[in-house]
């Protein structure tokens, strides 16, 4: 009964194990067959999900309380899926991916897909461990996928503090075993036992538990590896790494915050939340001011909208759930237009910041797309992320009007003085590329798809701004359990 | 109080520490592997009375999870040796600000 | 003071001492020698607490397969063959303050937590039940972990592969 449910995983898993098989018949061609097969289990993952929305709508506990799947998680495991298809069509169209174990890199991309899912869907720490680790350790390999020096070193700090992380992580979740007696942290029996034992010990757990997802995440104290990771991986993995990750990462953290949110336990976890956004909102905005290469600039910039998505949790309210959801959309469109530009800026060895100058004249519409895209990652009209983030900021409003909690209304000044900050490095490379003269005239590659695609995603960034109901009145039907 | 408790405590530490002394991956390594047994060892002893044996499925999980993340990580660490020949974090100094 | 007991205190002892000394040493490979001590003794300690089949798991597992893992690793990576890899130390004061902070905050938090007995024993045949157990409660996580080890697998060979890294 169950595997009607999870059907989406098995087309996942069993994509993994034919991904391998082919692999091997297929050994030293050079074929887009992988890549081709891997959009295919993408799209049937998602055409599944959605084929089967009406399952969702009660939410079903499986495998022996393991995993539930309901609408919330369906539509990240939806997203997920849209931008792991949308990362297949990256790595085909990147040269260097296709000659080096290209059908092993679509296996680790199914293999990190296949994690996130399971992670956002699960409601047991062990479920909540073994997925995060197949989506880390998958992630681990595909930062090193350059195979040059650069991957090498990223690939080692990525995995270094990643699984610091998790064992901190892991010792949070084996004292808060220890204290409430079973590890389903979504069971009645967890959250009554946290009310009953009261004492500072829970709020050291729930730190460190907190400790791995916001690693994951690359929230602001943990955030240290995420320049350094991406500018040694190649363009599709860091696209893949800003997306797919973070999302799974808040959505199991909403999970947790549900759980202690019920409990009256004397950690004010809504208060480290919001310093943490904060921080993340700060530190990625600053730093990105400084950068020279366009990767850690969008480092700096996905630190930055960690901190936006945390605000969702921070208030959790329906509300800023639906807002949360709205602005998850519109940041993975806007985030991919980007670094699909970027990937085609950087075949014709555009690079750093500087040598954009005059690239709005060689490539006047894939510019124009790029200013979309980042344009919408800013915040401004016209583009679907100003509604984003009008949404998320409305949200915050309301729940200070609510709970008058003065660290919401810093939480949102500081927002709104950030979304200003950012224009000033988002704009950097369209000022560039648009006003300034070109360093040396080079012989265009052909650039025909990563048009296409980058201007279809605007497309969708732009309808959003004018039509935002036509999604959000499908969020508002998603019911939010804990 | 118990004195597994104090071992657990005492092991996370000098896990801990190890992680942020020792220059070195594969002492890194050895220090996140200090951690994660601390955790199991709190897994083990909670589940002292659980007819449910949670925290021991919980233990053998880690156990395995333990393994790949040395085997991927060692051979991370044998790659970035042969492009630096050295295994020391800070000596890789490619990427930064 | 019983015979288990005294055997426990043995164990712990040493699992403690083995992880100071980690601390302590220089040289890496005499660290994952101490490292292989102190997995052994926690094994010992799980058995003591009935949970046998994760003792012999973590010797066969642990002791056995991360170990050697670990020491290949040592040989691979020392740069001149013959001389033992030894490290330095670096933030050594903040380091000790993060770890004597941490341990002496969990051990007070511990000792002021009472931790609820639970009602209730270990089954009689802990390993009939985990055989069970893990086929039924535990299947989906138990197939996971076989994903995660062919991905491991794969990913270990293909990070450590020299086919298509060329030193540049």
């Amino acid at each position: 009964m169950g595997l009607y449910y999870t059907m989406p995983e098995l087309i996942l898993a069993g994509g993994i194990i034919l991904i391998v098989l082919i692999g091997f018949f297929l050994r030293n061609k050079t074929t887009n067959l992988h890549g081709l097969l891997t959009l295919a289990i993408f799209t049937a993952s998602v055409g599944y999900a959605i084929f089967a929305w009406s399952f969702y709508k009660t939410p079903m506990m499986l495998f022996g309380n393991m995993i539930r799947t309901d609408q919330f998680s369906a539509y990240f495991r939806i997203l997920a899926d849209v931008a792991a298809g949308l990362t297949v069509l990256m790595a085909l169209r990147n040269k260097s991916l296709a000659e080096k174990f290209n059908s092993e890199f679509y296996t680790f991309l199914t293999g990190a897909v296949l994690g996130s899912h399971l992670l956002m869907m699960s409601t047991n720490l062990v479920m909540v461990f073994i997925s995060l680790e197949l989506l880390s350790i998958s992630s681990y390999i595909l930062a090193g996928y350059s195979f040059n020096k650069k991957g090498a070193e990223g690939s080692l700090k990525y995995f270094l503090f990643g699984s610091a992380a998790s064992a901190i992580m892991l010792y949070g979740f084996s004292i808060l075993f220890g204290i409430t007696g079973t590890l389903e942290f979504t069971s009645e029996n967890f959250t009554n036992n946290l009310s009953v034992n009261q004492s500072m010990l829970v709020v050291v757990a729930a730190i460190m538990a907190f400790a791995g997802f916001l690693y994951k995440i690359a929230a602001a104290p943990m955030h240290v590896w995420s320049p350094d990771v991406y500018e040694g991986s190649p363009m599709p993995v860091i696209a893949f790494l800003s997306v797919v990750p973070k999302l799974a990462g808040i959505v199991v953290l909403t999970k947790m915050a549900m759980a202690f949110a019920v409990t009256t336990v004397p950690f004010d976890w809504q208060l480290v939340l919001a310093i943490i956004a904060m921080l993340s909102i700060g530190i990625g905005n600053l730093s990105a001011l400084w950068q020279n290469n366009a990767k850690r600039m969008m480092a700096y910039s996905s630190i930055a909208q960690s901190g936006f998505l945390l605000i969702g949790v921070v208030c959790l309210t329906p509300q800023s759930m639906q807002a949360f959801l709205f602005y998850s959309a519109l940041y993975l469109a806007a985030n991919y237009v980007v670094f699909i530009s970027l990937q085609a800026f950087e075949k014709n060895s555009i690079n750093s910041i500087p040598s954009f100058g005059g690239a709005g004249r060689s490539f006047l519409f894939l510019s124009i797309v790029l200013l979309g895209g980042l344009i919408s990652l800013s915040g401004i009209p016209p583009t679907g992320g100003f509604t984003s983030k009008l949404f998320v900021f409305a949200s915050l409003w309301a729940s200070y009007e609510q709970t008058g909690k003065s660290i919401l209304l810093w939480l949102l000044l500081f927002g709104l003085l950030n979304t200003v900050i950012s224009l000033f490095y988002y704009l950097k490379i369209p000022y560039y590329a648009f006003l300034k003269t070109p360093e040396s005239s080079l012989l265009p590659e052909n650039t025909s798809f990563e048009n296409f695609l980058a201007f279809l995603l605007v497309v969708g960034v732009l309808f959003f701004f004018i039509r935002p109901d036509f999604l959000m009145g499908w969020l508002n039907t998603i019911n939010f359990v804990l | 109080m118990e004195h597994t408790l104090i071992l657990s405590s005492i092991l996370f530490a000098a896990g801990l520490m190890t992680v942020i002394v020792k220059r070195n991956a594969i002492m890194v390594l050895i220090g996140i592997e200090l951690m994660l047994n601390a955790a199991n060892l709190n897994l083990v002893f909670f589940n002292r009375n659980n007819p449910a044996l949670s925290g021991h499925f919980f233990a053998l999980f880690v156990i395995v999870v333990a393994v790949c993340e040395a085997a991927v990580g060692l051979a991370i660490v044998l790659r970035v040796y042969k492009y630096y020949q050295t295994s020391i974090p800070d000596q890789l100094t490619e990427l930064k600000d | 003071m019983s015979l288990i007991s005294l055997a426990l205190y043995i164990f712990e002892a040493l699992a403690g001492a083995a992880a100071l000394g980690i601390l302590l040493v220089r040289n890496v490979f005499h660290a994952a020698l101490l490292l292989i001590v102190c997995l052994i003794s926690l094994a010992g300690v799980f058995v003591i607490y009935n949970a046998e089949f994760i003792a012999v798991t973590q010797i066969l597992v642990y002791a056995g397969g991360v170990l050697v893992l670990i020491v290949f690793g040592i040989m691979l990576s020392s740069r001149i063959a013959g001389k033992p890899l030894v490290v330095t130390n670096q933030y050594v004061l903040p380091a000790s303050l993060a770890g004597i902070l941490s341990a002496g905050i969990l051990i007070k938090l511990f000792s002021e937590q009472p931790f609820a007995q639970q009602p209730g024993a270990l089954p009689g045949n802990p390993m009939n039940q985990t055989g069970i157990a893990l086929m039924r409660d535990y299947v989906l996580p138990f197939e996971i972990a076989g994903i995660l080890l062919l991905i491991a697998l794969i990913g270990a060979a293909v990070t450590a592969s020299s086919f298509y890294s060329k030193k540049q």
